[in-house]
């Protein structure tokens, strides 16, 4: 019981120094950017890829179009919001919706590629194609375990009470010195 | 429960500026915009683009034959394989405009490398090459339309916009090996922007 109590003092005191929280919305917001700019890049081969997953409808093609127009904003949004600091938690939200709908997604792809008779899970790992991501032709294993890397790290700005080094501190500093002024 | 309620709200805005985001910057994107209505995917049917057509028969009765396409065909085009499509490349009517290949191909790929004076129509941004494309295969005796190869159909998509353009079904043809099998043979390759 004590080993406990000291072991989730340690937890909160690493979480209240905002080292975790700091690193992981550079590492989330940094490859959000990344694969957001990518994506922007080339708008219409973003589009050709969203098509292949055959998730959204092609009649009428307005929804299927306007994920291509607007996913790489989000991305590039939340990505931002993540490195600034600021609403931190409802980018990560966005960031954490994104990846557990995409992730299996891209799971199920590869196995609709996966050829291999024997079922191998190592052949099923050298399935490599352009998922779409921003990174060109990823071998499926290897962008699942990105992916997933991806999905601890931003749940750590959703779930942290940190707000340390993110400019929300500063936003609610201010509020709370203007409410005591007034 | 009021943390929540925050969290959720942060994420619709972010959701929210981002869409005001992408619409705008689509809007003045030019040639990379992508048309919102339109249907990019939409298998090109010549059965019933040439059913009011000149020639849809695909055998006249007491004449030559008449090409047209074949609803049960698994393409809706002439298919040529890389032997013929090398043969046409060869023929001097090549060189004299009356054989024309169109490639369907992206700025990078198609400068990478192409069919020597292939003709560029990138599918996704026609809008930019229809009309320089018709000017050049407008009276050809054939066109030939190829994109990268394997599962490529952005060159199944350009036959149908030709086709939709007045090119008539008869002189209309796929190359489905396109640009890898072209390339992997060793054929003469042209790179940079397509010829003037």
């Amino acid at each position: 019981m004590k080993a406990m109590t000291t072991h989730e003092g340690l937890l909160r005191r690493l979480d209240r120094s905002g080292v975790p929280l700091l690193l992981a919305r550079l590492f989330v917001g940094g490859m959000f950017a990344y694969l957001a700019i990518m994506k922007l890049m080339d708008p219409i081969n973003f589009l050709k890829l969203t098509h292949q997953y055959g998730v959204l409808p092609a009649s009428p093609p307005v929804l299927l179009n306007l994920t291509a127009v607007v996913m790489p904003w989000v991305e590039l949004v939340c990505a931002a919001a993540l490195l600034l600091g600021l609403t931190t938690r409802g980018a990560a939200l966005v960031v954490v919706g994104l990846l557990l709908f995409f992730t299996p997604l891209l799971a199920l792809h590869a196995w609709g590629l996966y050829t291999d008779p024997t079922r191998h899970f190592a052949s099923y790992c050298a399935v490599k194609f352009d998922c779409g991501c921003g990174t060109g032709e990823v071998f499926i294993c290897r962008k699942l375990a990105e992916n997933i890397a991806l999905l601890a790290a931003a749940l750590i700005p959703l779930l942290s009470g940190s707000k340390r080094f993110c400019l929300d501190a500063l936003l609610v500093r201010s509020r709370a010195g203007a409410a005591a002024a007034a | 429960m009021k943390r929540v309620a925050c969290t959720i709200s942060q994420a619709l805005v972010l959701v929210l500026i981002a869409t005001g985001l992408g619409l705008a910057t689509n809007a003045v994107r030019g040639k990379d915009r992508i048309d919102l209505r339109r249907d990019y995917f939409r298998r090109p049917d010549p059965v019933r683009l040439t059913a009011s057509g000149p020639a849809p028969a695909t055998q006249s009765a007491d004449g030559p034959v008449r090409p047209g396409p074949d609803p049960n065909a698994s393409l809706p085009f002439q298919v040529v394989e890389l032997a013929e499509v090398k043969q046409l490349f060869d023929d001097p009517k090549s060189g004299t405009g009356q054989y024309v290949f169109v490639d369907a191909r992206a700025d990078e790929p198609f400068q990478r490398g192409h069919i020597p004076g292939a003709v560029q129509c990138d599918y996704y941004r026609i809008d930019f090459y229809i009309e320089s494309v018709l000017n050049r295969v407008l009276g050809a005796e054939k066109v030939v339309v190829y994109c990268n190869g394997g599962d490529c159909e952005d060159s199944l998509h350009v036959c149908g916009e030709l086709l939709n353009s007045q090119i008539p079904w008869g002189s209309i043809f796929l190359f489905k090996g396109g640009w890898q099998e072209w390339h992997q043979a060793g054929y003469p390759v042209e790179t940079g922007p397509a010829r003037e």
